[in-house]
């Protein structure tokens, strides 16, 4: 017969072994997702054979099959290291190319690094630290460092804060409208968009995946960067948003299927033609108001306390830093008033 | 008759032992979890203010995102956008006269409790005893009483009784809680670390009026009848970051003047006090 | 035999753990849209009264050209998620199964022909990274508190708050509560949004349970060449320069409504506006068109879709 304190004992041993019960069965598994976090670094799968990482200064575009592993940018020198063993986890292959979508430091900072743990494709590169003598072609066995040849140009010019070692300049380059090849399955069009950013801006077209990274051109943090300094102007840069337009594919007409270009920018989340659209209109935007403004015979003061971002200061403007408002305003007023001068 | 063994009677003892606690178990997670905690003896029913499951107390200020136009000011004469109405709804409506209304002592026909959780404003909740919610109103400075009754005495809930009719009318409430009749299609995922406690939370008030003086939906003289009712859902919503809202799902059914229920759900934001807390008279122009 | 305790203290809590989470509630079915507050159906292009919006938000606000919406890329873009609450059509709501399990693992709201479904993952994953694209419907995920399930979406499309009014940016996270009592199902959706709203944007909307289907589900959709110079002058951007917008006194001299609280902003949900706009506000003469209170609305029945793109004629 079960006494009192057996089945008291029974009752407690029941309630602790449904708890127990209770928490394994609240120890699921996950539905797995599709990123990582990586020492800082985000690391997004947009393509089966694509990866954005992010976090690493500007992005960085993974491009990965039988040949290799090809990269668009190389982020930030201090980055260098956390954006290998980013890649590392994805895939073993040697990285062949590092394409660059500019000369900005937060783009070709890890260019050295990288480019050392890679492995040129080209005539005479075996692994490295086979003892060969230096190779200009093959880059000494590593990987490839391509880029725009105003990208090399700025970089043996400058001085000072924004002067680059020579070893993150690119190894091949290219001066005219566009440099393509055929890697990894892929059609790699890298195209030269004169005078946006920069006068050094490439975009890299990848017509299988259907994916271009625009490098900054495109920065959904900010105003578009126009360094005039390096040849940026208002107008390539519009020019180049629209041109990316063209080569630009929505999801028509089944608007629900999420296949569809994608845009990864130079800075911040990818993009698709539709917000591309929402860029190039503020930029357009803002273009416009400053031109009504300068037709009204405004001055730069009047122009830039009439505030003709309004509607996108949160979301693009900065009142500090390397890139504020102001300074954009600046530059397209300066653009249009020095055309409406050429013209009177 | 054969003699029962020791061993035989103390399998069928443990047999009868199993079966018991399986059904006991099964019954036990049939109620709210909180009923089996504690003393398995039967309790005496709590008083509503001590069985809450939220707390509506303190004060609350109208958040105006919808209808705008025809809450924050008055509207036109005869602008019954939004509404459907039936024809004798319309003849009253076309038919009303402010200056009339001013004239009769009638500023509060459009704070009858079918329109005043509508009315821009404040509304104040404290408990004025064990069983009833008392809901101040700065807007109109009115008083609404919303009474639990014991379960067995409710009746008709929807019935009128033959009491007075008044602009907030007879309020009857009554708390629901989380139930788990969970249909059996369903099998919930299971629970990973950071999802709510196993416990159910939360409930919401369910309150319905009746014996209401015939009043306006609008301030522009959309009326409704003496035989509208009111069923409402009081929900509460506190937010991670610290945030309080309170919904209240509004159906009021007046054959007479509404084809359809007329289903509104106004919003409030909880306040940390009533310092802003700013009574005004009724008025039947603005 | 003898039971021992252990056993039968076995037995107790395998019955315990096999019984299901208590207070969920099904969600599945057609909700067809009943209340009757004005969750933006107003016909005026500029009115954001009641809207919090920041100034950045109102500045966009104003400067939209709804000939924006004619550019090929636009003509077949959805609702944001905040649309659901807003738009004119039934929530069809169906539960999706781990194929395996068949365990809950996601509530999906259908979509209509012009706003994206919602998958409302149930099982606990996370949001997807700041970098990665974003979609018309965005990415929701759910939990239930108590009987009322709680959902927030991000990584949404920029996109309409109100229809053509007011925007949520690509920023917004949107917070839904599905509190369903009997017939009935509330929704409440708060809208924060950095960029465009300076407090949060809470509405509410009312659906009741119908044996009705939705009649307008996802539909295919072809651009076409609406406006020409649009098409010609692919580079243009309709927009309208500040102080330039023509519809900006519409409100004000249909209703009396004072232009300051036409233009919105979060001032405006407050009861205290209305001691700020008593002075300025004299009711307008009887209404003589559009005054509503008609008999009741049929069932949605939605316009049939254009052949193509949003200017083409409707089919016969």
């Amino acid at each position: 017969m079960m006494n009192r304190r057996t089945i008291t004992r029974s009752v407690l041993t029941a309630v602790c072994i449904a708890a127990i019960g209770v928490a394994i069965a609240g120890w699921d598994e996950r539905a797995i997702a599709w990123q990582e976090v990586s020492d800082g670094l985000d690391v997004v799968q947009i393509r089966p054979n694509f990866h954005v990482i992010g976090g690493a200064g500007g992005n960085v575009l993974v491009q990965i099959g039988p040949e290799g592993v090809i990269l668009v940018d190389s982020g930030r020198t201090d980055m260098a290291d956390k954006v290998l063993a980013a890649i590392r986890g994805i895939t073993k292959l040697p990285i062949r190319y590092i394409i660059n979508t500019s000369m900005d430091g937060d783009h070709v900072g890890g260019n050295d690094r990288l480019a050392r743990a890679g492995l040129s494709i080209l005539p005479g590169a075996v692994a490295a630290g086979a003892g060969l003598n230096d190779d200009l072609v093959s880059n000494s066995g590593r990987a490839s460092v391509l880029a725009h040849e105003n990208v090399l140009t700025r970089m043996t010019e400058a001085k000072g804060p924004q002067a680059l070692p020579f070893a993150h300049w690119p190894t091949k380059t290219f001066a005219f409208r566009q440099y393509s090849m055929y890697l990894n399955g892929e059609g790699i069009q890298v195209i030269h968009m004169p005078a946006a950013h920069t006068d050094g801006d490439t975009i890299v077209f990848f017509r299988r995946g259907d994916v271009i990274a625009t490098g900054d051109i495109i920065d959904t943090t900010r105003w578009p960067f126009i360094d005039t300094t390096r040849g940026g102007t208002v107008q390539g840069e519009l020019d180049a948003l629209n041109r990316l337009m063209d080569m630009s594919i929505l999801n028509v007409p089944i608007q629900w299927n999420p296949d569809r270009t994608f845009l990864v920018p130079g800075h911040g989340h990818v993009y698709d033609k539709l917000d591309l659209l929402e860029y190039r209109d503020a930029v357009t935007t803002v273009r416009d108001r400053v031109q009504d403004l300068i037709d009204q015979g405004k001055t730069l003061a009047q122009v830039k306390a009439a505030d003709p971002t309004l509607g996108y200061r949160s979301q693009y403007g900065a009142d500090s830093g390397p890139w504020t408002t102001d300074m954009f305003v600046e530059v397209i007023y300066n653009e249009l008033a020095a055309k409406k001068g050429k013209k009177e | 008759m054969k003699p029962v063994r020791r061993g035989d009677a103390a399998a069928m003892r443990g047999f009868v032992l199993v079966i018991a606690s399986v059904l006991v178990g099964m019954v036990l997670l049939d109620r709210p979890v909180d009923a089996q905690r504690g003393n398995p003896q039967p309790q005496p029913p709590r008083a509503p203010r001590a069985a809450a499951p939220i707390d509506l107390t303190g004060y609350w200020v109208s958040i105006v995102t919808q209808d705008w136009r025809w809450r924050m000011v008055t509207p036109a004469k005869g602008d019954y956008q939004g509404l459907q109405l039936t024809p004798a709804a319309r003849k009253v409506a076309d038919a009303w006269d402010l200056a009339r209304d001013e004239a009769a002592g009638e500023q509060c026909k459009s704070y009858g409790a079918p329109a005043l959780m509508s009315v821009p404003g404040r509304i104040h909740i404290t408990w004025q005893d064990d069983a009833t919610l008392k809901v101040d109103t700065d807007a109109g400075m009115q008083t609404r009483l919303l009474r639990f009754a014991p379960a067995e005495s409710r009746g008709d809930v929807k019935k009128p009784s033959d009491g007075p009719r008044t602009w907030q009318g007879v309020s009857q409430a009554q708390w629901l809680t989380p139930r788990p009749n969970v249909p059996l299609q369903l099998r919930p995922a299971d629970r990973t670390a950071d999802t709510p406690p196993l416990r159910p939370t939360g409930g919401s008030l369910r309150v319905v009026t009746t014996n209401l003086r015939a009043g306006y939906l609008r301030k522009n003289g959309v009326p409704y009848s003496e035989n509208t009712v009111m069923t409402e859902h009081w929900d509460l919503y506190k937010r991670p970051n610290g945030e309080e809202w309170l919904t209240i799902t509004t159906q009021i059914d007046d054959p007479q003047y509404l084809p359809n229920a007329r289903l509104v759900a106004p919003i409030f934001k909880k306040e940390p006090d009533g310092s802003r807390w700013e009574p005004t008279p009724c008025s039947a122009r603005w | 035999m003898r039971v021992k305790p252990s056993v039968l203290a076995v037995l107790v809590a395998v019955a315990s753990s096999a019984a299901p989470v208590s207070a969920q509630v099904d969600l599945t079915g057609t909700w067809q849209r009943v209340a009757q507050n004005d969750n933006g159906f107003s016909r005026e292009p500029v009115d954001l009264m009641g809207m919090p919006l920041s100034a950045d938000g109102r500045a966009k606000a104003l400067s939209y050209d709804i000939a924006a919406l004619s550019a090929t890329e636009r003509q077949c873009q959805m609702y944001p998620p905040y649309y659901a609450l807003v738009g004119p059509f039934p929530l069809q709501i169906v539960m999706v199964p781990d194929p395996i399990t068949q365990k809950l693992l996601a509530w999906k709201i259908l979509g209509w022909g012009d706003r994206d479904e919602t998958i409302i993952w149930m099982d606990g994953r996370p949001h997807p990274s700041k970098y990665a694209p974003h979609s018309h419907g965005g990415f929701t995920t759910g939990a239930w508190e108590g009987d009322t399930l709680t959902a927030v979406t991000t990584h949404a499309k920029l996109g309409d708050i109100k229809r053509h009014r007011g925007f949520s940016s690509d920023r917004a996270t949107l917070t839904y509560r599905f509190s369903r009592h009997g017939d009935l199902l509330t929704v409440v959706g708060i809208l924060e949004d950095p960029v465009y709203l300076a407090e949060p944007f809470v509405l509410t909307e009312v659906f009741r349970l119908s044996t009705n289907m939705n009649n307008f589900p996802l539909t295919a959709c072809e651009p076409i060449e609406e406006l020409p110079h649009l098409h010609e002058n692919p580079e243009i951007a309709p927009h309208y320069l500040p102080g330039k917008n023509p519809s900006i006194n519409e409100v004000t001299q249909k209703y009396n409504i004072p232009l300051e609280a036409v233009l919105g902003g979060p001032e405006t949900m407050y009861p205290e506006y209305r001691k700020k706009i008593k002075d300025k506000y004299v009711m307008p003469p009887p209404c003589k068109q559009g005054c509503g209170g008609g008999p009741p609305l049929q069932t949605q029945t939605p316009p049939s879709p254009p052949a193509g793109g949003r200017g083409a004629p409707p089919r016969k």
